[in-house]
């Protein structure tokens, strides 16, 4: 117990840490690197090497390549529109009409009703289904509670007194929030569209109960379906190395975001 | 002091002596048999009931028969019979009607009646001064009851009767698997001959324990039961219809409407159970165990045609005391493997589960039961996931025996056995030849689908005193069968046309009454009524062997619609999980199915067959025989469009983009 209280506090914290750690190495690294594993062998019973040959296989692949294309684009499309309109509502709900925040929990909403029942009315109300635009905003729908309560919460820490200042100095509401609100929650925003990001990689159960097949229209066809597909039929070579190029996509989108974050706070 | 305690002890020692002496002899008792199975071939005629003694010594209850006018002549007689199946003697019993025998201490008791009387008796025999005698009249009506079975324990004599008058809406547990019947049970005393009614509620039929004790099958508002003592057993094992307890282990064998005509061995306490022999058709007064033995009546198959004929086996020859084979399978499969001893634990998986245990490598699971019109079949097959079964003993002579396009189908293109297949399923149109001629209607094998349309149109216009049945569903799913089997794509010229003539001419779901009509033909042709029948379809082999009994009818193919004139069959096979912790039992096991299978060819899964068989079951050899088993692209993808082209709510062009798109995407990803 004394030996314990010898340790100095960064130590205890690692020590604390530890559990968790353990957590992640046991369910999320190792079955990582088992993934890793069979995307370079035949098949995991016979397991003969063949080094890159799946990687290649699955590149050359027209329908990865059309799933990881329309990842790309809801991306692309989904999460600047979902930050957009979930800064925007943070903003109001912290600074402007102020009795909307007793309606600050009904964002959380969507993200604690069933798939299945979303879904229904979904359908009910999108019958055409000859653009992605229903996945979309259900992407949107789906995601906007979460990033609502990150940017709200961002929003509220932040130091009133700046405010004050500025506005004695003479800055207008616009110069206000591009100069001092924006800034001030960039790491938020950051961690909002990484989330997004890696939740649009998700869509895959609300885009199965939409189009109720394994096979849907190719503009909703992503890599979820990819690799779910090749699950059922058993290759999971080409599940392993889709998911392997999958996690480098996000790793590299990751990167890029923290080296933007950097040079931001430069 | 000391005296008594040495008292106490030699008088303990001397009981666990005596009972350990007791166990012994009880574990001795073993019938010194020379075969596996034995027919007691000097029974001629139909076995109502049957007991056996200590000495391996059978009674039978035997029923004749004499045809006389106005009504037969029928009575009883019992006989016995050595181990050897040699006849004893024949015992005289006066001319009476008997239900049932049960042996106790060298007596034979009989539950029936005598000319003239309205309530049933007890007849005892006295084996060793072969006096027949009342031994107790009963209170029971023996003309609305039917006697069941009769056990001794407890030194009661419990026979149990189906009551034709009493309430069957009392039940409390009545389901598609379970119907009562009205049984009553009742006990006569062997002391006093009193005869008394139980007051077990809903029985079904009864057994002797190992201890001596009763063991009853009941019903309560719980479900269905077994009771030994005071304890019960509730098992889900369908509706048993009847049981013989065979250790003290709580073992006991039985047969029930879960595989009818098939003997399983289980154990009191648990769901758990393996078939050991097929071809049995027994009912509780012929289901005996003793001395290690399984006596029973089987009017079926292993070369015995007379009704009723005994037979005996040796349960050790035949029940294998491994650990249970886990049998997976996606989705259902109505064929499944016969258990061979083996004790069987199938389970019906997801397409997902399925997928998510087989990758896992899961040592949990044994044998996958698939089916060849399923898409992850080949998948097992092309990515390996088997466990080669070449050096397997039996299964290379097995497949030697099968038609040359089954043997192919459980090759790899490396030669690796990757299955075992156990059942082929080919389409059939099975029709009454001299009726279809009087009516005009021509099925032939090379019968076009045109001439199948025009036979029904024909049929529909008759006064319709013969059944007739198109399985539209059926069809369809045969036609498209027939075409993916050579094609990737609906975008072809030969398939517009054959979809346009379905949608006009062979559409069940909107199509023309000539069509859509159904009616119980099959059923007026199982029932003997073969002027009833016109033309049916079948699906499946076990289902279409079952007709060879008539003789009227014929079999031909469904009408080809490609070039490939062969017929589509389908595939219902065993694939050894090579990650499998039970390994060498499954091997055995397969082992041991194909011994079974070799004999009992009731699949149409061999070039080589009896050639003393009528037309009928001829043509169905001719079918097989011109065959080809495709492991098609999985259904699920392209009929739910299909469904929507027939019923006009998309087009053709419609139609066939969207399946097509699919396809793709599933041949390409």
């Amino acid at each position: 117990m004394k030996k314990l209280k010898r340790l100095s506090f960064n130590t205890k914290c690692k020590l604390c840490l530890l559990p968790s750690l353990a957590g992640t190495l046991l369910f999320f690294v190792i079955p990582y690197f088992r993934v890793l594993y069979y995307s370079v062998i035949d098949n995991q019973f016979r397991r003969n090497f063949v080094f890159l040959d799946n990687y290649i296989e699955t590149v050359q692949n027209e329908y990865f390549l059309l799933a990881l294309l329309n990842s790309l684009i809801l991306i692309a499309v989904c999460v600047p529109v979902l930050i957009i309109l979930a800064l925007l509502i943070s903003l109001f709900l912290s600074f402007g009409i102020r009795k909307l925040k007793a309606l600050r929990a009904s964002f959380v909403l969507p993200m604690v009703i069933p798939t299945a029942g979303i879904v229904l009315i979904w359908r009910t109300v999108f019958t055409d289904t000859s653009t992605p635009l229903p996945i979309y905003l259900l992407f949107i729908w789906k995601n906007i509670g979460i990033c609502i309560v990150l940017l709200t919460a961002a929003l509220t820490a932040a130091d009133r007194s700046v405010y004050e200042a500025a506005k004695l100095d003479g800055a207008g509401s616009w110069t206000l929030h591009r100069k001092i609100t924006l800034p001030m929650i960039a790491p938020t925003i950051l961690f909002s569209v990484l989330l997004s990001i890696v939740n649009s990689f998700r869509i895959f159960k609300e885009s199965y109960l939409f189009y109720g097949t394994n096979y849907p229209p190719d503009h909703s066809y992503t890599l979820q379906y990819f690799m779910n597909n090749n699950f059922l039929r058993l290759d999971y070579q080409s599940l392993a190395t889709s998911a392997v190029l999958t996690s480098a996509v996000v790793f590299l989108i990751v990167l890029c975001g923290i080296f933007i974050q950097r040079r931001y706070n430069r | 002091m000391k005296k008594f305690i040495v008292c106490l002890l030699a008088a303990a020692l001397a009981v666990t002596s005596v009972s350990c002496s007791a166990d012994k002899s009880e574990e001795e008792m073993t019938f010194e048999v020379d075969s596996d199975e034995f027919t007691y071939e000097n029974i001629t005629t139909g076995v109502g009931s049957l007991d056996v003694d200590e000495n391996g010594t059978l009674y039978a209850v035997e029923t004749y028969i004499i045809e006389k006018e106005p009504y037969d002549e029928v009575y009883d007689e019992l006989h016995a019979y050595d181990l050897n199946g040699v006849h004893i003697k024949k015992l005289e019993t006066g001319g009476a009607a008997l239900n049932t025998v049960s042996y106790h201490d060298s007596t034979l008791y009989s539950i029936g009646c005598s000319n003239g009387e309205q309530t049933l008796s007890i007849y005892s025999y006295d084996l060793r001064t072969d006096e027949f005698s009342v031994f107790a009249k009963t209170s029971v009506s023996s003309s609305s009851t039917v006697v069941t079975n009769s056990v001794i324990a407890d030194g009661k004599l419990w026979f149990t009767v189906e009551d034709f008058g009493r309430e069957l809406e009392g039940c409390p547990y009545d389901n598609a698997v379970f119907t009562y019947q009205g049984t009553v049970l009742y006990s006569c005393d062997l002391q006093s001959g009193k005869t008394e009614r139980s007051d077990i509620e809903y029985p079904v039929t009864v057994s002797t324990a190992a201890d001596g004790s009763l063991c009853v099958y009941a019903v309560d508002e719980n479900g269905t039961y077994f009771m030994t003592g005071e304890e019960k057993y509730y098992m889900d094992l369908g509706y048993v219809y009847a049981f013989a307890v065979i250790s003290d282990k709580n073992d006991f064998i039985f047969t029930s409407s879960l595989k009818y005509d098939t003997l399983n061995i289980g154990t009191f306490g648990s769901d758990d159970y393996a078939e050991f022999r097929p071809n049995t058709r027994c009912s509780a007064k012929t289901l005996r165990y003793r001395g290690g033995c399984t006596f029973y009546t089987n009017s079926y198959g292993n070369g015995l045609d007379k009704a009723g004929a005994v037979q005996r086996i040796k349960n050790s020859s035949f029940v294998a005391g491994n650990r249970t084979i886990n049998l997976i399978s996606p989705g259902f499969i109505m064929a499944s493997p016969f258990g061979c001893g083996y004790s069987m634990n199938s389970k019906e998986l997801t397409d997902t589960e399925f997928a998510l245990t087989v990758l896992s490598q899961s040592p949990d699971y044994d044998i996958c039961l698939l089916n060849s019109k399923l898409g992850v079949s080949d998948s097992i097959r092309d990515k390996g996931t088997f466990y080669p079964l070449n050096e397997v003993e039996g299964v290379s002579e097995y497949l030697d025996k099968c038609f040359p396009y089954v043997k192919e189908a459980a090759l790899t293109s490396d030669g690796e056995i990757w299955m075992l297949p156990i059942a082929v399923d080919i389409d059939v149109i099975m029709y009454n030849e001299a009726l279809c001629e009087k009516y005009g209607l021509d099925f032939n094998n090379d019968m076009t689908l045109e001439e199948l349309i025009l036979n029904a149109k024909t049929a529909n216009e008759s006064d319709k005193s013969s059944g007739y049945a198109i399985h539209g569903y059926l069809l369809n799913t045969n036609l498209l069968l027939q075409y993916m089997r050579n094609n990737i794509s609906f975008d072809t010229e030969e398939f517009r046309d054959l979809a346009r003539y379905v949608k006009e001419e062979a559409n069940y779901s909107e199509g023309e009454d000539y069509f859509k009509l159904y009616t119980d033909s099959m059923n007026q042709l199982y029932e003997g009524n073969s002027d009833g029948f016109l033309f049916s379809m079948l699906n499946d082999s076990l289902t279409q062997l079952e007709y060879g009994f008539s003789d009227k009818v014929r079999a031909c193919p469904m009408p080809s619609v490609t070039s490939d004139g062969r017929s589509v069959a389908t595939c219902v096979m065993l694939c050894v999980n090579p990650a499998s912790d039970n390994l060498s039992s499954v091997l055995d096991y397969i082992t041991a199915l194909t011994e079974y299978l070799s004999a009992n060819n009731s699949s149409m899964l061999f070039s080589e067959h009896d050639e003393n068989v009528g037309q009928y079951v001829k043509d169905l050899y001719g079918i097989y025989s011109d065959a080809s088993i495709c492991f098609n692209i999985s259904e699920d993808i392209y009929r739910q469009d299909y469904e929507a082209y027939l019923s006009g709510s998309t087009d053709l062009d419609g139609f066939i983009t969207e399946a097509d798109r699919k396809l793709s995407a599933y041949l390409n990803e």
